[in-house]
Parts: structure tokens; C-alpha cells; sequence
């Protein structure tokens, strides 16, 4: 990967600014919302409406990108854990496969933006003991609340991003989750789309999206 | 897809049924709600720009819509070859459809613009049996997936670009039930050029697909010429996957240089 001098001057400055963010906002801001330990229980609206003005579309992806580490991690154990059948054994190993290729595209995307490496989501920030591998069901319940925490979280993020190449690159991923939803639905016995009564995906705030996220995190 | 429309050929001239107009708007008002302070907020600053580039390219996919719509309605009717499962998805979307319909002409409208209405006639595709009907209803739901994911980047309210995305949801939801009935697990998603990306299509691409389905789609009265080629998605997923990573990165460093330019 290699980039003109004017690209790694314009790296190198959001590199800055997205250090100067950490050390300011951050202690109220998103890195709060990631570590569980901000309550948007008192006013989640408001909570949410301060902070999102804040958030950079670094701040927002690299959001999105722990959820991708949380189901990446999910599926992997879920593939290892023998209890799958041959009923969704092939669906869940491409689920795998996909968001493993999310956590390595948003990765690359972020550091190519100028994020240091410790700022980065990690796996190292998900509670692998807290998923439930004792059943194939038990594995697609939990499948499909993360599928619609993607869906949501990425719907949600949509209009936040500034970045026209990031919405593009946010929209193709978020179908992927859309169509992942559909089919664990599918093999949960439901009809692949929801909503019955406004036909529209779900849309998700970050505070929202931590809630659900919360018990696989570790604090 | 090209391939799966060559033999749809046949006419149709079935007259519009007034049922999809009651059960849109039965199911459509709740959603609509939230356009609502979008279309105020846009009769103050963002009129103009809604008139010259949101209500087009909403328009677009109203067009593609009403097609879906009375798509479902005709492969669902009278004569369908649908039958348990496959005909109960087929209505269920169907009047998912319908509500897509009656949501993006409530929006347009609030909005001050004029909406599309449907066309009297497309060229529908006939088939022999489910599986033929099930396939091509697959790749009709695959394009408008497509279709609104290229679209989405041109859209300039957030408000608009937010219910965008889950109309886009909602075509993903379909496509995947219409493909898991038709080519089982094993053929639930479409091969993408990467198998963890969508890949976008253009206005000008979707507007030639859908020309073989009669429907005359493209971007009325609004700078249609302008934005039929525009896809950002299509150029940073032109190359597949982590190829695109160094331009969208570079994509957000531009973006946030441009707005500290703007602060300072």
C-alpha cells in the first residue's frame, strides 16, 4: 500500500487529530460507550445526541468493528464447538467467514486512517465465556440477536459517517448482515424478513447497540 | 441476470388493483411518520438540493418499487404457480413491497416533489413452474438490494439516507428468503465479488436491467443525466474487498482534513 506524499500528510494529521479526540472527548465519549461503563440508562436520547456530534467516522467504525470482533469470535467458537448440525453448519461457517473478513477490512480501514494500533477495537475486549455453545438452538438464538445488532448498529451509523466511500463500504456490509439475519431467521423457523408492519430493517443507536452488546464484553 | 430474463417476453396488460393501495396505506403510515421532520427540516435549506438530487433518486426507487409490487401481485394472482411456503412468502413481500410503494410517495410528496406513480404495463416474465418463478424473484430482489446500495452515497439527507438503507435491508430480507426456497442453505447468499461485500449497482446498470421488464426507470425531470452513472460504492468496491481499504481510508482522512478546515 503506498501513497503519495499529499495522502500520508492527510494520514498523518487525522493520525493527530484522532489522538488529541482520545485524550479529550474520549473520557465521556465513545471509548465510555465500548467499555460498558457509561449508563444511558438515566437519558439515553441525550446521552446519545452529545456524544454522536462528537464522534469522528473513525470513532463510529471502530465501534462497528468491535462488533465485528464480538460475532467473528461468536461463530468461530460456535464452528469449533461440535454441536452444529448439518442443518447450519454450512450457513453459521460462512457467517464466520464474512465477519472475520469485516474485523480484517475495518482494521486495515482504520489504520490506513490513521488509528494507532492500541485504539483499535480488539478481540481481547470480548467475553468468550459468556456465549452459550451448549446447543445448536442455544447457538442460534444467539446468532440472530447479533445479526439484528448488526443490521441496526450499522443502519443506525449510516447518516452519521462523513465519509461518502465509508457509507458505500458501511451499506455493502450492512446488507451481508441483513442477509445473514434473514437466513438465521430462516433456520430459527421464522420468515427471513421481519417487520411485518412497516417492511423496514431495524435501526440501532450506539447506546443501543452497547446495551445488547454488554453481556459479551468484558468490563 | 441477463441470462435469467432472456425469455421473459410475454405482455402483460393486467389492470392495477386497488387492494395494494388499502394495504399499503394500512401498513405505511407508521413508518411514513418518521419522514416527517425530514420533509419540514427540507422546506427551509435543503429544498433545493431535495428537489435536484434526494427526490430523484427516491423517485428511481419508487420506480423500481411499483415494478416489484405489482411483480409480487401478478406471480402471487390468479394464476400463480406459487403454492405453500413459496406462495406465502411471495404474498408476505409482496405487500412488503407495497408499503415500500406507499412510504417513498407519502415521503416524496411531504417532501414537495411528485411522485411516480405505476406504470399501466410491464413485461413480465412468464414461467413454467415455482422454481422458475422463485428464481427470477431472487434476481429481481438481488438488483433492488444492489440498486439501493449504489444509490444510498448520493443521498444528502440523513433522514432520507437512514430509511433508505432499510428499504435496502428489507430488499436483502427478501432476496434471502426468495433464494433460500429456491437453492436451499447452500444457495442462500449471491456470489459477490467478495463473499463479505455487497456489490452496489449503478443507477445507469439498474436502469438497463430493468428496461427488459418494460420498466423505464432513470431519473425524471430532476438532472437525471448527472447522477445515473454516479455510484460511489461501485468505485470503491470496483476492486473487491480489502483492495478498496487504502481509498477508503484516505476517504476518511480527506473528510475529517476538510471539516478541521472548515472548524479553523
Amino acid at each position: 500500500m503506498t501513497y503519495t506524499q499529499n495522502q500520508a500528510d492527510t494520514i498523518e494529521q487525522a493520525g493527530h487529530t484522532r489522538r488529541t479526540f482520545i485524550k479529550g472527548a474520549a473520557a465521556t465519549g465513545l471509548m465510555a460507550i465500548v467499555a460498558g461503563s457509561a449508563s444511558p440508562s438515566a437519558d439515553a436520547a441525550s446521552f446519545a445526541k452529545a456524544n454522536l456530534q462528537d464522534l469522528t467516522d473513525a470513532d463510529i467504525l471502530n465501534f462497528a468493528l468491535l462488533l465485528e470482533h464480538l460475532e467473528a469470535e461468536f461463530y468461530k467458537g460456535a464452528v469449533d464447538s461440535g454441536v452444529l448440525t448439518d442443518y447450519s453448519v454450512g450457513i453459521i461457517t460462512t457467517l464466520r467467514d464474512n465477519e472475520i473478513t469485516h474485523v480484517e477490512f475495518l482494521t486495515t480501514a482504520l489504520m490506513a486512517a490513521g488509528m494507532a494500533e492500541e485504539d483499535l477495537s480488539s478481540a481481547d475486549m470480548i467475553n468468550t465465556d459468556a456465549f452459550d455453545y451448549s446447543s445448536e438452538a442455544a447457538i442460534l438464538e444467539v446468532s440472530e440477536v447479533l445479526e439484528e445488532t448488526g443490521v441496526g448498529a450499522y443502519t443506525g451509523a449510516a447518516a452519521l459517517l462523513d465519509s461518502k466511500d465509508f457509507l458505500a463500504a458501511a451499506g455493502s456490509i450492512e446488507q451481508i448482515e441483513a442477509r445473514h439475519h434473514g437466513a438465521i431467521r430462516f433456520l430459527n423457523d421464522k420468515n427471513p424478513s421481519p417487520d411485518a408492519e412497516n417492511a423496514l430493517g431495524i435501526v440501532l443507536t450506539i447506546p443501543e447497540v452497547q446495551e445488547r452488546a454488554k453481556p459479551f464484553l468484558n468490563s | 441476470m441477463n441470462q435469467e430474463t432472456t425469455n421473459y417476453l410475454r405482455m402483460f396488460a393486467t389492470s392495477r388493483r386497488q387492494f395494494l393501495k388499502a394495504s399499503a396505506i394500512a401498513g405505511g403510515m407508521t413508518a411514513t411518520a418518521a419522514f416527517a421532520p425530514a420533509a419540514v427540516a427540507g422546506f427551509s435549506l435543503g429544498r433545493a438540493s431535495a428537489q435536484e438530487g434526494d427526490l430523484g433518486i427516491l423517485n428511481f426507487a419508487l420506480t423500481l418499487e411499483h415494478f416489484e409490487s405489482r411483480l409480487y401481485e401478478v406471480l402471487t394472482g390468479d394464476d400463480t404457480l406459487l403454492s405453500g411456503q413459496a406462495l406465502e412468502y411471495g404474498q408476505y413481500y409482496g405487500s412488503q413491497e407495497a408499503m415500500h410503494v406507499s412510504l417513498l410517495t407519502d415521503a416524496i410528496s411531504a417532501a414537495g416533489g411528485d411522485p411516480v406513480v405505476a406504470q399501466d404495463e410491464y413485461i413480465f416474465p412468464t414461467h413454467a413452474n415455482q422454481q422458475e418463478v422463485l428464481e427470477g424473484l431472487a434476481a429481481v430482489e438481488d438488483v433492488g438490494a444492489s440498486a439501493y446500495l449504489g444509490a444510498a452515497p448520493l443521498i444528502m439527507e440523513p433522514d432520507y439516507l437512514t430509511v433508505a438503507i432499510q428499504i435496502h435491508s428489507s430488499e436483502a430480507y427478501h432476496a434471502t428468503g426468495i433464494r433460500l426456497l429456491a437453492f436451499g442453505t447452500e444457495g442462500a447468499f449471491p456470489e459477490f465479488k467478495d463473499p463479505a461485500f455487497a456489490d452496489p449497482r449503478t443507477v445507469a446498470e439498474v436502469t438497463e436491467i430493468v428496461a427488459e421488464f418494460g420498466v423505464m426507470a432513470g431519473m425524471p425531470d430532476t438532472g437525471a443525466g448527472g447522477l445515473a452513472t454516479k455510484s460511489r460504492g461501485a468505485n470503491v468496491f470496483g476492486v473487491a474487498g480489502l483492495g478498496a481499504v487504502a481509498a477508503a481510508g484516505v476517504g476518511i482522512a480527506r473528510s475529517r482534513a476538510a471539516r478541521e478546515a472548515r472548524q479553523s
